[in-house]
């Protein structure tokens, strides 16, 4: 069953549409990629699964688990938002209260959503664990941990509160190459133990390619191509998919026997 | 002859040396230095601006200490190396039209006739692949990668010798990235331009530059042809930036868990990192050494090159947990 289903999406600002996809899903334990360039409306796709579109108008289906997301009232949707789907951002330190250990942090969003003491304990260190992070990074304020490991917190917070969904915009790419591949493991993992849904929003096909199960291609606001990953990366047929996959900087074999 | 070095350059704030005994030397077509955040990079790229002054070593700029020139050998220095950083709006005054930008970088240097500014602005413009129509815009009617463009050919107005690029494209989506890289590549052939490409992306060094070093916490560990860093790297971090440059349709980068460990205090300043570590890389830093037409600063680099496979090995006093056991 999708977790996440578009039909029909139109995003408008005035007589100017910025995204149009007619139809996407994504299931239980998939992770699916929306690629495409600066204005080629993946983003603001991603931003309109949640119902966090503004000054435009947008028209269509949205359903996220149960819920119609166009239809919701703001308090619904703020519960989505806040339990069931996370929402990953480039600059997840930005996110995070400045004034606060991470712990307490996780432990008061905890407490909005009824769990409280030794549970809420626990709960926000399995949370942690599942990110790979070791517990004790819960005892640190937001400037003491690096990129990566604010990136990784971010994604045990919606953990912790039962999301199933994720939605992330660009989450390695303000990170070094190394902690890159560690958030993108943990995204795999995350995705085949845990069954998340994952829409991954990226300029980076290489990246894509290591991690998303089908690729939806987007420039000017319009859907240009989609299949899956093996298929799009593998045998492009629109042009400007082929256009993107040769300016991949390639790096050169390894001269060793693998 | 090198136009701009770095020779045993050491960096610091207050007490905190950043950058520990770095030579560089730069001339026609691309250099390239690698590195990751907190790797010293960006403030090795200001001292080699003469933006900040070395506590020991020299940078020098042909013959001469940079730190030693006079105002006109400055000004000479200051048209013949310049700057690009990652975000194009910072050298951009925000009231300037990209027209006014360039035409100011022009007529710094040169007197021209109003006429032939104007074609030299169009002419800067289409060497970056924009239209002349961007010349009429400030940049915040620019997106991300017209104003890094729009950088790019400001610097290139006063025809450099130079150019000291810090993580130029790395904001830039891959088509407009392939087209500045394309640029860089064709004003070395065609104008002998030489350029320090600083950045994360192996990929970008891979194409543009002849030799490169890798920085790790201040320190050159590695450094060499590119083609040879990039297919037979042997510091274990040269091969764990390699390993985790993601590869179109490969094969998800293995991990270690490790990656985020702060570097060690004493000894090799990667062995906390190292899937190689063993007792010495703890009581002894390793020096760079000759190994095989590059240098590297790692104690079991001549086991690495005769075959030992960098991932198989476990760490003295832990186990990499994305390295497979042997």
């Amino acid at each position: 069953m999708s977790l996440i289903s578009v039909r029909d999406l139109v995003v408008r600002i005035g007589d100017r549409v910025i995204a149009s996809v007619p139809e996407l899903d994504v299931a239980a334990g998939e992770c699916v990629a929306l690629v495409g360039e600066s204005g080629s409306g993946k983003t603001t796709t991603l931003l309109a699964t949640l119902g966090l579109v503004r000054g435009a108008d947008v028209s269509g289906k949205i359903t996220v688990g149960d819920v119609d997301v166009l239809a919701a009232s703001p308090a619904r949707l703020r519960e989505i938002r806040g339990s069931r789907a996370a929402l990953v951002m480039q600059s997840p330190q930005a996110a995070l209260n400045p004034t606060m250990r991470l712990g307490t942090l996780m432990r008061r969003a905890l407490a909005r959503h009824g769990v409280k003491g030794a549970a809420a304990r626990e709960r926000a260190r399995e949370a942690v664990r599942a990110v790979l992070l070791d517990p004790e990074i819960l005892r640190r304020y937001p400037h003491q941990v690096s990129g990566g490991q604010a990136q990784r917190f971010a994604i045990a917070l919606a953990l912790a509160l039962g999301a199933q969904v994720v939605l992330a915009d660009e989450p390695t790419s303000a990170l070094d190459v190394t902690v890159q591949a560690e958030v993108v493991a943990v995204l795999r993992r995350l995705r085949d133990e845990r069954g998340l849904a994952m829409l991954l929003v990226s300029h980076d096909l290489a990246l894509v390619s290591t991690i998303a199960d089908r690729v939806v291609v987007m420039r000017d606001g319009a859907v240009v191509e989609s299949g899956s990953a093996a298929d799009v990366f593998g045998r492009p047929r629109d042009p400007y998919t082929r256009e993107l996959i040769a300016a991949v900087p390639a790096l050169p074999e390894s001269a060793e026997e693998r | 002859m090198t136009l701009l070095a770095a020779e045993g350059v050491t960096l610091a704030y207050g007490a905190t040396a950043v950058v520990h005994d770095v030579s560089l030397a730069m001339d026609e077509g691309g250099v390239g230095l690698i590195g990751e955040s907190g790797s010293g990079k960006t403030t090795l790229a200001r001292a080699l601006l003469g933006l900040v002054r070395p506590r020991s070593g020299v940078v020098r700029y042909g013959s001469r200490d940079l730190a030693a020139l006079g105002r006109s050998g400055r000004a000479e220095f200051r048209r013949a190396v310049q700057p690009v950083f990652q975000d194009g709006s910072e050298a951009l005054d925000p009231r300037m039209t990209a027209g006014a930008s360039i035409t100011e970088a022009l007529t710094t240097h040169h007197r021209m006739s109003r006429a032939a500014r104007r074609d030299r602005v169009e002419a800067l413009l289409a060497d970056v692949g924009l239209a002349p129509a961007i010349a009429a815009r400030r940049p915040h009617e620019m997106s991300g990668g017209q104003r890094q463009r729009v950088a790019i050919a400001r610097a290139l107005a006063v025809e450099p010798r130079l150019l000291v690029l810090d993580e130029p494209t790395s904001a830039l989506d891959v088509t407009v990235q392939a087209r500045i890289l394309e640029l860089l590549e064709r004003l070395a052939a065609e104008h002998g331009l030489g350029y320090l490409l600083i950045t994360h992306n192996l990929g970008v060094v891979g194409r543009l530059c002849r030799t490169s070093s890798v920085l790790f916490a201040g320190r050159v560990v590695e450094s060499g042809p590119t083609g040879e860093l990039l297919t037979r790297p042997v510091h274990p971090y040269t091969r764990a930036l390699r390993d985790a440059v993601p590869r179109l349709g490969g094969e998800p980068p293995a991990t270690t868990g490790r990656t985020e460990a702060a570097p060690a205090p004493s000894g090799c300043p990667f062995r906390l990192r190292c899937p190689l570590a063993v007792d010495r890389c703890r009581d002894e830093a390793p020096l760079p050494r000759e190994v095989e037409g590059r240098k590297v600063a790692c104690h079991r680099a001549e086991e690495v090159l005769s075959g030992l496979p960098a991932s198989s090995t476990s760490r003295a006093g832990g186990e990499a947990s994305g390295a497979p056991r042997q």
